[in-house]
């Protein structure tokens, strides 16, 4: 058939359809003269359009249930010294059967992974499920016996057959008594808290998972989607969790919103898990409900009490809600913090002692009441919210936190709301909260959150509260803005984060295109009103800025990204405002920023760097109680191997700002340059100490990796986790481990400009020989010396010795004094036997000692 | 976002969902209990893929436009399997009147998989129409703003490559 033809059938078809059925064949005998074979394909398109049967008509729902339904036959396939009986169930992603070991005779259940060849997505996760349970050694978790792959590629498992009750149904059949209950419970968690402890989250528990044995002994089932976290419980891969419909009854809010998972995911089914157990109920009726409208009351409304359902009885039902309420939160960081957890209070449950856990305040309540009519949560915001989160994802949370008294001082200023009618004003919900911690700054006695670190806070679901737990901050400062006809209106308001009490709000107004009176009232506000309340009297002299149209263009510009047309808009727009009013020292540290960005990213090299100098001198000498531009300063003369000079006002911005984690990172910085791995480290260690967040101090990561500390590098660098900064600099670190292939596959997903990636990456995937070297002729120095010292060493790694050694002897001229780096490194390995390696070594151990007599001094 | 624009590894994956969700709603329907139908699942499967910074990339209408094509795909698949599988000597297992009945519905799927092949060429609008409606549960007026096209065309469009697939498939 082809298109004309295709166009006859089509109109004829049309025409025709218009007619009535007696006029048909008339029509198209006359309309296809002899070409009879049209006029039957149309007559019976007719046929087919008037009568519906056709595939088309049908249930695709139905097609499905048919095509991937019930299996065409039952398996006929060898399995081993196993003989398939039954089929036990289907999942997802196979089928589980019933066997007997043919010599044993004992029973056994077999899973197998069903249609393998369809994906090799698939293949990958039955893999993983077959690998968890291998790991798995607990007398409450089903045991894997054996694993095989028949001909055809289609792998199977024989795990422990578990002939037993699910748990709700057997404590409802055995009308266990409530103590029962919670000691069956109790194994649950000892079996799930074994699996956190070795590193997995099992994300899928419901009783139907719990069977319990005629004996009364637990078994837990399927880790069909458990996934592996990391050290602080969270999952690791946050983009590609949960594969298939959740059971809604047993999903976590974060589930359903699909955000990240982790211990408390499992925390939280625990929690549905013993309110079924008590009350023989689920929280939520979900019977009626669409998936979404599920979703939806799941995140929203508040379950009923157990006790609501209490018989009458000697439980203490009061206790019993705080135990499923807390650890059923929707919040999770309000929930038990480890089935460990839930396990001490149910021993204090059973021992007739307090629990630890309370229930939430009343305070608490009225702000989450407040909290819950402002968003009404539809099924389409949800869809858009899980959108939004993609994008503003919230920092991992790291268990460390501050001292009680430190963290009253600690302040972090978010990200403003932005007003949906002024689209053109929507730089000022950055840029207002950046100028607010600008001022804030100039109080030494309070520690302030870098506004490059909370500005990923934007529009983040979880609101001010939460945010300033994740960030450990005592305070958060944030706020909205809205355009009057002439006039701007401002609110800004301080919240305890402990508590969730607002106990500092302002609202004012600015005539609408004065951004000069807008800063001189944003500052005179949060130093006269905000600074008392947070216990800081005193604040140093800051920089005024002079000029309106200036001032309006360096807002703008503090509210572009650090990616490379950002940064080249950036520079564009700060030159511009420099050029109106060159006295505004925020103005020039920023373009100090920008123009090392430029400088180590976007081909700027020494040039970009002198400027970057030149910018942080300037913005220095104008305000020297400007942190941002102190630390500015420091990197930046490092960088151009002025280590001296760097250090001495590292040292004095130490000796003035003891508590600022920027300040130990600056010092760090020099240190690190000098060949002082040890100091660097300490440094690095102090500033973590203070702000175990701050992404500004992720090439902290640098020290730790070249002496060889590599879990601790990784701390560091996962400051900035998902970028590819941290992802270059994890391939640094695996490297070095020697881990080329893992290395090869963690590395950046945009190669770096620089040549010496190119060698690196043509050698980890074994090119040949002539075509490394053809590209390693391309390895010039750039303008910092660090990054000479690591190109030098990539080159040395893919045996580019010549080249290599060449970057390592500018990087030593320009100050990078690291010869305990040189002669430890595993990178270096071949260069080492080199006889102009030691002459290298021997000027960078003189830079050092130079350092270090003048240090003396 | 087109289709051509995702990784291998991301169709892969999408096929893999796909699949997972499809075999649930198979079974829940043969355990008298369906509560998806092809429009739930789409979605299901959009608020669980928009995560993948990729796939958030395409608007929730281009997902559906891919996950029909994934549909399709995962189903002639397993209708291919299937097929091949008695042939190779499995349907001795299978009772009569259920043999006929299932390798009807395969027969069937195969040939609207090649008829809609050969729409394709002479009327790729048509087909991906098709496409959508069916196998991706997309309503006429979903396809009319994917396509930037009035319903009145849809509702043509798909009336004659309707009549003209069920005739080929009727064969």
């Amino acid at each position: 058939m082809d298109k004309d033809r295709w166009r006859r059938i089509r109109t004829l078809f049309e025409t025709a359809a218009e007619l009535s059925r007696d006029e048909w064949r008339p029509y198209l005998d006359r309309a296809c003269g002899d070409d009879s074979t049209l006029a039957n394909d149309v007559l019976g398109m007719l046929e087919e359009d008037s009568r519906g049967s056709s595939i088309l008509d049908s249930d695709i729902a139905q097609l499905a249930a048919n095509m991937l339904g019930a299996p065409a036959h039952p398996p006929f396939q060898e399995f081993g010294p196993y003989r398939i009986k039954r089929l036990l169930g289907e999942g997802g992603m196979g089928a589980v059967f019933l066997a007997e070991r043919v010599d044993l005779g004992n029973q056994v259940a077999i899973k197998v992974l069903r249609d393998a060849h369809l994906s090799p997505a698939r293949l990958r996760r039955f893999a993983a499920e077959q690998r968890t349970l291998a790991q798995m050694n607990h007398p409450s978790i089903a045991r894997l016996y054996d694993a095989n792959t028949h001909a055809d590629g289609t792998p199977w498992f024989v795990m422990e057959y578990v002939d037993g009750a699910p748990l709700d149904q057997y404590c409802a059949e055995h009308k266990c008594p409530i103590e029962e209950r919670l000691k069956l419970f109790r194994t649950v968690c000892e079996a799930v808290d074994y699996a956190h402890q070795h590193g997995v989250v099992h994300r899928d528990l419901k009783p139907s998972n719990i069977l319990v044995k005629p004996d009364g002994s637990v078994r837990l089932l399927d880790f069909g989607i458990a996934q592996r976290h990391g050290s602080d419980g969270a999952i690791l891969d946050r983009t590609r969790t949960g594969l298939r419909l959740l059971t809604p009854a047993y999903a976590a809010p974060e589930q359903v919103r699909g955000e990240p998972t982790g211990i408390y995911t499992d925390v939280y089914a625990l929690g549905v898990i013993l309110y079924r157990l008590l009350t023989l109920r689920l929280p939520y009726d979900l019977s009626s409900k669409s998936p979404l409208e599920a979703a939806a009351a799941i995140a929203a409304e508040t379950p009923k009490k157990p006790s609501f359902y209490a018989e009458t009885g000697t439980a203490s039902w009061a206790d019993l809600d705080v135990l499923v309420l807390r650890a059923m939160h929707k919040e999770a960081q309000r929930r038990y913090r480890s089935a460990a957890a839930l396990i001490v209070d149910i021993d204090h449950y059973l021992n007739h002692e307090p629990l630890e856990a309370r229930p939430d305040s009343a305070m608490y309540k009225m702000g989450k009441f407040a909290r819950r009519n402002a968003q009404t949560i539809t099924a389409m915001a949800l869809t858009a919210a899980v959108l939004l989160f993609a994008f503003a994802l919230a920092p991992v949370l790291r268990s460390r936190m501050l001292p009680r008294h430190m963290k009253a001082r600690t302040v972090a200023v978010l990200p403003f709301s932005k007003s949906a009618a002024n689209p053109d004003l929507d730089y000022l919900a950055l840029a207002i909260p950046d100028e607010v911690a600008r001022v804030l700054g100039y109080a030494e006695s309070l520690s302030v959150r870098s506004f490059e670190n909370t500005r990923r806070y934007a529009d983040f679901r979880g609101g001010p509260q939460e945010a300033g737990r994740e960030l450990h901050v005592g305070t958060v400062v944030t706020g909205s803005y809205a355009k009057g006809v002439d006039q701007l209106q401002l609110v800004l308001t301080a919240m305890d984060v402990e508590t969730g009490r607002y106990f500092w709000r302002e609202t004012f107004r600015v005539p609408a295109r004065n951004s000069i009176q807008l800063q001189a009232q944003i500052a005179a506000k949060t130093r006269e009103s905000l600074g008392p309340l947070l216990g800081a009297a005193e604040f140093k002299e800051s920089a005024q800025p002079k000029n309106e149209a200036a001032y309006d263009l360096f807002l703008r510009a503090t509210a572009l990204g650090s990616n490379p047309p950002d940064v080249k808009q950036a520079i564009q727009l700060l030159r511009k405002s420099l050029d109106l009013d060159s006295n505004y020292s925020p103005a020039w540290s920023w373009l100090a920023v920008h123009y090392r960005l430029e400088g180590w990213y976007s081909k700027g090299g020494a040039a970009s760097l002198d400027r970057a100098e030149a910018a942080a001198e300037r913005a220095f000498a104008l305000d020297r109680n400007n942190i941002d531009a102190a630390r500015g300063l420091i990197v930046s003369r490092t960088g151009r191997g002025k280590t001296w000079a760097a250090y001495q006002e590292a040292a004095d911005l130490l000796k003035r700002r003891p508590d600022n984690d920027q300040a130990h990172f600056a010092l760090s910085y020099v240190f690190r340059y000098a060949g002082l791995l040890q100091d660097a480290e300490r440094e690095c260690d102090a500033a973590f100490e203070l702000d175990s967040l701050d992404a500004g101090n992720r090439s902290c990561g640098t020290p730790f990796i070249l002496d060889g500390k590599f879990r601790r590098a990784m701390d560091f660098i996962n400051l900035d986790a998902g970028t590819d900064w941290a992802r270059s600099f994890t391939l640094e670190n695996l490297l070095r481990q020697g881990k080329g292939s893992e290395a090869l596959s963690a590395g950046p997903k945009y190669v770096p400009r620089w040549a010496a990636y190119d060698v690196l990456y043509a050698a980890l995937q074994g090119e040949p020989g002539w075509k490394i070297e053809a590209l390693a002729r391309d390895a010039k120095p750039e303008g910092d010396a660090e990054a000479n010292y690591l190109a030098a060493a990539h080159l040395a790694y893919a045996g580019q010795s010549e080249a290599a050694l060449n970057l390592l002897s500018s990087a030593i001229q320009g100050g990078y004094c690291s010869y305990p780096a040189m002669d430890s490194d595993p990178l270096l390995l071949k260069l080492r036997s080199h006889r102009e390696f030691a002459s290298i070594r021997s000027k960078a151990i003189e830079c050092q000692s130079d350092f270090l007599t003048r240090r003396a001094r | 976002m087109r289709l051509e624009n995702f990784q291998r590894e991301d169709l892969d994956y999408l096929f893999s969902v796909t699949y997972e969700e499809l075999k649930r709603l198979a079974s829940s329907i043969r355990a008298g209990s369906a509560t998806l139908n092809p429009t739930a699942l789409v979605n299901e499967a959009w608020i669980k893929l928009s995560r993948s910074p990729k796939f958030s990339a395409a608007s929730p209408l281009h997902f559906k436009r891919i996950a029909a094509r994934a549909m399709r795909q995962v189903l002639v698949d397993a209708a291919r399997r299937r097929a091949s599988e008695k042939r190779a000597g499995g349907a001795e297992f299978v009772v009569f009147d259920e043999a006929t009945d299932i390798a009807a519905g395969e027969r069937d799927l195969l040939g609207l998989d090649t008829a809609l092949d050969e729409l394709a060429k002479v009327a790729p609008r048509q087909a991906m129409i098709v496409e959508g409606r069916f196998f991706g549960g997309l309503e006429i007026q979903e396809i009319a703003e994917l396509m930037r096209l009035s319903p009145a065309t849809i509702v043509r469009d798909w009336r004659s490559a309707r009549a003209w697939l069920a005739l080929k498939v009727r064969g």
